[in-house]
């Protein structure tokens, strides 16, 4: 126990306590550091494209919380059924994209999103509606959205195989019961197959919103950050805080922040999710 | 059975450790050797990012490491040991390498850094020896200037980067009526439409790494209506000037017009510098605005027909005058580790005096046909394929402004170059913009 603790400490806490004492100066990397006290933690908070990267760190968490592990869950209750045939083989195939690489998959989408050569652009141009085809990426409106759909279609697979594995060891029986009694597809998945699972679901919720929280490699490869910073996360404005603009000691101040909202929203939603399943069951 | 199998993994692990103890001791020994055989003279290890494995493609690495080799062949009795890698991981690295004071004893720095690196105490002062050099004469005006703090200079320039001339497609816009690149913006407006009726963009941007538009366009277009003077306040942070100045906030809206008169391509935020000139190159673009690395990247994207018509021009004035000046000049040095002292200072300073100094230019200029921080007098250009000669005769007639990421704090480029995109997006007024440069500018002490 004790020399994994030690090695713990020294490769994540070390780090960790590091980070914070390093905030607290004004340090462009170098020897000369001034003394700030809290005031690179309090402009942090202050920051307006931090917000703003917080903000769409939020956003990519819900569409990818009802994205992600809201069709797995249709998909594997689908699996579920007894008409679906082939299941290994869609089982397999749903799980490809969560094997690429995160550069893989921008590369991939960017060709999608690609002005002239893009699949989208020339979907729209086949069905008559040419006069939508844009820019993606460079549409500040849309551009989070459309750089968390390659997400969802990534990891979709990923949480398939988690939901699925927990129903394999819910009794089939159960399932055939309520069916004799006249239980609907929807009516089974909401009453019967969702409580049975919900423990599994809350590791899902919480694997998804530590994911979405550190997202930085999909974004990077696909827009850095922009247009602007309109698709700006928090890890991404942390990195360039620290190696574009060379402020290193703000840049820790930052990752000492990410790492707290981090923790508050994942132990939040878990709190919050255990104590709504308790109160269902009572 | 058993018994056998452990006396045996016993042996195997007694031979391993023996063999492994003799193994280390001949790596001492070599190594003492190794330091033997050139125990009378100096080692030098030397950072920069230039790959052997880019050479062909790139101009100045061939020629930095040509002059390596041959100084390696005039110095038997120094070892040089270079770590090469790429310009990013060099970036990176020697940021790192700077924060815990532990540079190797030559190695490269960006103008932007200089603040940073002279602040720590990191890089040595080369006035002395360059008061003693030979050609100190022989390079151009400004070359040092990014590299200088209160007189002291600190590095050699290496490379002059030219980052804002117009490459067109004669053809092209003889073809709406225009003999050559328009002299004003009014013209180029109305190509513009011409073009976009043809289905292709007047002028080529690839923006999508942010850096583009701001150090090949707004470079230029910023002195055209700040003139110097501004430039240098902003680099001194003298305070005098300041981002939100009419003059930088009518730079800012002249760029913003390229965009909102569809002068570029529409997914300009979204292609990378690179794809840019290949728009260009593929006839997607009449013209793109790019610097002196994309003669040679038109000669390898674009067909026979395409560099054949290829002419080289400036952005237009604002009064209508002929232009007289364009974006570009020394960003990146080799400096020296100022923690060297006697013996090995000498040795790492005639080291770059010999790798960057006038030799390098001579051998840039006749090689490649390429501009150094030294001026080369009678080169022979003519076996030089057209589009490099054209290129050498525009820009010896020109004068210099500072290239804005080269010679600006990093942290305000950063938000200008972010801020750019914004602004050609339409989501972003130019007044704002500038506000937020300054805002940036005035962190700064």
């Amino acid at each position: 126990m004790l020399p994994g603790i030690l090695w713990y400490s020294f490769i994540i806490l070390v780090p960790v306590c590091l980070a914070a004492y390093y905030g607290m100066f004004d340090w462009a990397g170098g020897t000369n550091k001034t003394f700030l006290g809290i005031q690179n933690y309090l402009d942090v908070i202050k920051d307006p494209v931090f917000r703003q990267s917080l903000g769409n760190n939020i956003y990519l968490t819900i569409v990818c919380l009802a994205g992600q592990i809201g069709i797995a869950f249709i998909l594997a209750v689908m699996l579920n059924g007894r008409h679906i045939k082939f299941k290994g083989f869609h089982r397999t195939m749903s799980y490809f994209p969560a094997v690429l690489s995160a550069v893989v998959i921008g590369f991939i989408w960017n060709m999608i999103y690609d002005y002239h050569y893009g699949l989208l652009n020339s979907f729209l141009k086949v069905i008559g509606q040419g006069d939508l085809a844009q820019a993606w990426l460079n549409n500040d409106k849309l551009v989070l959205l459309l750089v968390a759909i390659p997400l969802i279609w990534q990891y979709v697979g990923y949480y398939l195989l988690i939901i699925m594995s927990a129903l394999s060891s819910v009794d089939p029986q159960i399932f055939e019961m309520a069916e004799i009694d006249g239980a609907s597809g929807f009516k089974r998945a909401i009453y019967i197959t969702l409580p049975l699972i919900k423990n599994t679901l809350i590791v899902c919720v919480t694997l998804c919103i530590a994911g979405n929280m550190k997202i930085f490699d999909h974004i990077y490869a696909m827009t850095g950050g922009g247009p602007g910073t309109s698709s700006s996360v928090m890890a991404m404005y942390a990195y360039k805080t620290s190696f574009m603009s060379y402020k290193m000691g703000y840049g820790s101040a930052m990752s000492i922040i990410i790492l707290i909202v981090s923790l508050i929203l994942v132990a939040g939603s878990r709190g919050l999710l255990l104590r709504f399943g308790k109160d269902k069951e009572v | 059975m058993k018994r056998k199998m452990k006396t045996a993994a016993l042996l195997m692990a007694g031979i391993l450790t023996v063999t492994g103890l003799t193994a280390c001791g001949g790596g001492d020994d070599a190594k003492a050797e190794g330091k033997k055989g050139a125990g009378d003279g100096i080692e030098l290890t030397v950072s920069h990012y230039y790959l052997q494995e880019e050479r062909e493609s790139n101009a100045v690495g061939d020629s930095y490491l040509a002059m390596v080799e041959q100084y390696e062949k005039d110095h038997p009795d120094i070892t040089v040991t270079q770590q090469a890698m790429s310009q990013s991981d060099y970036s990176t690295k020697i940021q790192a390498q700077a924060a815990v004071n532990e540079v190797p004893d030559v190695f490269m720095v960006k103008g932007s850094w200089v603040d940073n690196f002279v602040e720590n105490g990191i890089v040595a002062p080369i006035n002395e020896y360059l008061d003693k050099y030979e050609y100190k004469d022989n390079f151009r005006e400004g070359v040092f200037d990014a590299a200088t703090r209160d007189g002291q200079i600190y590095g050699m320039p290496n490379q002059m980067s030219i980052t804002s001339v117009v490459y067109y497609n004669e053809a092209l816009w003889k073809s709406i009526g225009y003999d050559s690149f328009p002299d004003n913006w009014d013209d180029i407006y109305a190509a513009a439409e011409k073009f976009q009726e043809q289905g292709i963009s007047a002028i080529a941007l690839g923006n999508s790494e942010k850096w583009a538009a701001e150090s090949c366009i707004l470079s230029t277009l910023g002195d055209r209506f700040t003139g110097a003077d501004w430039t240098n306040s902003i680099i001194d942070k003298s305070g005098t000037a300041k981002f939100t100045d009419d003059s930088f906030v009518s730079a800012l809206e002249r760029l913003q017009t390229l965009a909102t008169k569809n002068v570029l391509n529409p997914d300009f935020n979204t292609i990378t510098e690179t794809q840019g000139v290949e728009y260009y190159s593929q006839g997607r673009a009449a013209a793109v605005v790019s610097g002196h690395w994309s003669v040679a990247a038109i000669e390898s994207f674009a067909d026979e027909e395409t560099i054949k018509n290829t002419k080289v021009a400036v952005l237009p004035s604002e009064d209508g005058s002929k232009p007289e000046s364009i974006s570009g000049g020394c960003g990146w040095y080799f400096a020296v580790n100022k923690n060297l002292t006697g013996e090995k200072l000498d040795a790492a300073m005639d080291f770059i005096f010999s790798t960057t100094g006038y030799e390098m230019c001579e051998y840039a200029a006749k090689e490649h046909g390429l501009m150094g921080a030294g001026l080369v007098e009678d080169v022979d250009v003519s076996a030089f394929p057209q589009l490099t000669q054209d290129f050498i005769a525009l820009t010896n007639e020109l004068n210099f402004t500072p290239v804005y990421d080269l010679v600006m704090d990093g942290a305000v480029i950063e938000v200008m170059n972010t801020g750019i995109q914004d602004l050609l997006n339409g989501s972003k007024e130019p007044k704002d913009l500038a506000a937020e440069i300054q805002a940036e500018q005035d962190k700064l002490k």
